[in-house]
């Protein structure tokens, strides 16, 4: 097991008087794959957010690689920039080719793109099984392509903390698996902590640990 | 940001089509708008303007309309003596026609005491079968004049300028006063030491005398007043439009958002986009108030490369103003949405 690459401790949020997160600790140990498992409305996807930068817990800790990502209530970029989200599907920018949707990761970091990005780039569609559609739109795709589309997005950035929402979900047993199997390959090949939310329990051999979430609490 | 803003005119390049076309008719109204506010103008006053003088006297009450003016031969040397007078030419001015056989040429007599002899008219009345040479007669009066050339003389109300001497435009008048005196002076002051030494005047400064020549104000104030009417709508739709367009892609904005894409890179990228398309209207517009211009009467229709910037620079301004409206979109925008949620 290698070193924690993101620690989250005591991690408390809460709407208006509700609180739905009760204190949660969670270490992502760099090379390692954790599903967080849990139903609808447990808070996983809450707690994602708090993990990626975007949205400030009420209360708590979170350290990507050692730096606070919240300084004083506000998201600290550096260490904001060293995490990654697999978004779903229906997230990637329509606007964009697929090969765009990955690139735009350097346009958004202030990066000009290279030639060795490019080749990045199609390498990684082509892990993906995307290389022959990379300049397509969103629109043109799959289901299932688009997901995978949105896989190589997030591990275009090479950022050492990649955070995924339900990349399964609306995909069938084998893509699924797919997907979970590309995240599972980066996290053990490139040392990357990878955290994965999800309800679905078909991949979760995949993981090198499942942790369950219920009404906001770890089990 | 530019990378951003051309790859989404590029995917759907129908929809900023549609834009840049609504901006584009826009600027065509402001465009020949402008072209007949100049080219109208010009054909109420350019008679006037080109006149070399700080001031003109008129009679009281004549609110500086000359043809209701009309002042004795003696004050010339009344004005002379005011303080700051540095020359004084009397000015005789009827509305009149010029008729040549069955041929009718509506003008605006100007007669100074140092016109050539016969009548010199401007170069518009080329058009209208008028030759050096030849005889016309001055109506009302039928007083027989000799044309005897052309030259950029202006007009005045809308009819040519025609000039000719003070004793000519006396004898079509059957009279022996002017309708009023064209004054240099040192500065403005002497006008009113002018008003003061002769009661029974009017001195006007040149640009008061031009903006008091019947209809001028009206003519321009009311185009202006489509113009501001044009330029407030093209704000308003501009907006409109890019608050709709900002709204759409409220999805693809918050995934950016949430990718690290900062508040600045968005507005950058809108910003570039509203210019892109903006501009790409304004010429286009600009191109077609051109074309109109081109068959249009040239002493309806004047839009001097100035003006036309001028009018262009003041698009693109309003579009950057209707746009702002969402701005605050762009930095309110929550990058939850990308997970799906709001929180």
């Amino acid at each position: 097991m290698g070193a924690n690459a993101a620690v989250l401790h005591d991690i408390r949020h809460g709407y208006g008087d509700v609180e739905v997160l009760h204190g949660i600790d969670l270490d992502l140990p760099a090379g390692q794959l954790v599903a967080l498992l849990g139903p609808s409305g447990s808070g996983k996807t809450t707690l994602l957010a708090i993990a990626g930068g975007l949205l400030t817990p009420t209360a708590g800790v979170v350290q990507i690689k050692e730096s606070p990502l919240y300084v004083n209530g506000k998201v600290n970029r550096k260490a904001a920039s060293d995490t990654a989200y697999v978004l779903q599907a229906s997230a990637l920018i329509g606007f964009l080719t697929v090969m765009d949707n990955l690139l735009v990761r350097d346009i958004t970091a202030g990066r000009r793109t290279t030639d060795a990005d490019r080749e990045r780039a199609e390498e990684l569609l082509e892990a993906v099984d995307l290389k022959a559609k990379a300049h397509r739109y969103p629109g043109q795709l799959s289901g299932g392509e688009r997901q995978r589309a949105a896989v190589a997005a997030a591990l275009y950035t090479r950022a050492p903390v990649i955070l995924a929402d339900e990349p399964t979900a609306a995909l069938d047993r084998e893509r699924g698996r797919a997907v979970m199997s590309l995240l599972a390959a980066h996290a053990h090949e490139r040392g990357a902590a990878v955290l994965v939310v999800t309800h679905d329990e078909r991949a979760l051999d995949l993981a090198d640990r499942v942790v369950r979430i219920e009404d906001g609490k770890l089990n | 940001m530019r990378f951003l803003a051309w790859r989404e005119v590029r995917h759907a390049p129908v929809r900023f089509g549609l834009i840049a076309g609504l901006v584009a008719l826009t600027a065509f109204l402001v465009f020949v708008l402008t072209g007949l506010t100049v080219g109208l103008g010009a054909a109420d006053v350019s008679g006037l303007q080109r006149l070399p003088v700080d001031g003109v006297v008129y009679a009281k009450g004549a609110d500086g309309d000359l043809s209701r003016s009309s002042l004795p031969t003696s004050d010339k040397a009344l004005i002379e003596g005011v303080d700051g007078v540095t020359d004084v030419q009397p000015l005789g001015f009827t509305m009149a026609s010029l008729t040549a056989g069955q041929r009718s040429v509506p003008v605006a007599l100007l007669a100074t005491d140092n016109a050539e002899s016969g009548v010199v008219l401007d170069n518009q009345a080329r058009d209208k079968g008028l030759s050096p040479g030849d005889e016309v007669r001055a109506q009302p009066g039928n007083v027989p004049l000799k044309i005897t050339g052309f030259a950029d003389l202006g007009s005045i109300q809308h009819a040519a300028v025609a000039s000719l001497p003070l004793k000519d435009w006396q004898r079509l008048r059957d009279a022996a006063g002017v309708s009023a005196y064209m004054v240099s002076t040192k500065d403005d002051e002497t006008l009113a030491a002018i008003a003061k030494a002769l009661p029974d005047t009017e001195p006007l400064t040149k640009a008061a005398a031009i903006d008091a020549v019947p209809g001028y104000q009206a003519e321009t104030g009311t185009i202006g007043m489509i113009r501001t009417f044009l330029y407030a709508g093209a704000a308003l739709l501009i907006g409109v439009v890019f608050w709709i367009l900002t709204l759409q892609k409220e999805g693809p904005l918050a995934v950016l958002r949430a990718t690290g894409a900062s508040r600045r890179l968005l507005v950058g990228a809108y910003v570039t986009q509203v210019l892109a398309t903006a501009l790409t209207g304004v010429l286009l517009g600009a191109a077609a108030g051109v074309a109109m211009g081109a068959v249009m009467p040239s002493n309806v229709f004047v839009l001097p490369p100035g003006e036309a910037a001028a009018a262009g620079a003041l698009l693109l301004v309003v579009a950057l103003v209707g746009a702002a409206a969402s701005v605050r979109r762009l930095f309110t925008v929550d990058p939850l949405l990308s997970l799906g949620r709001t929180a």
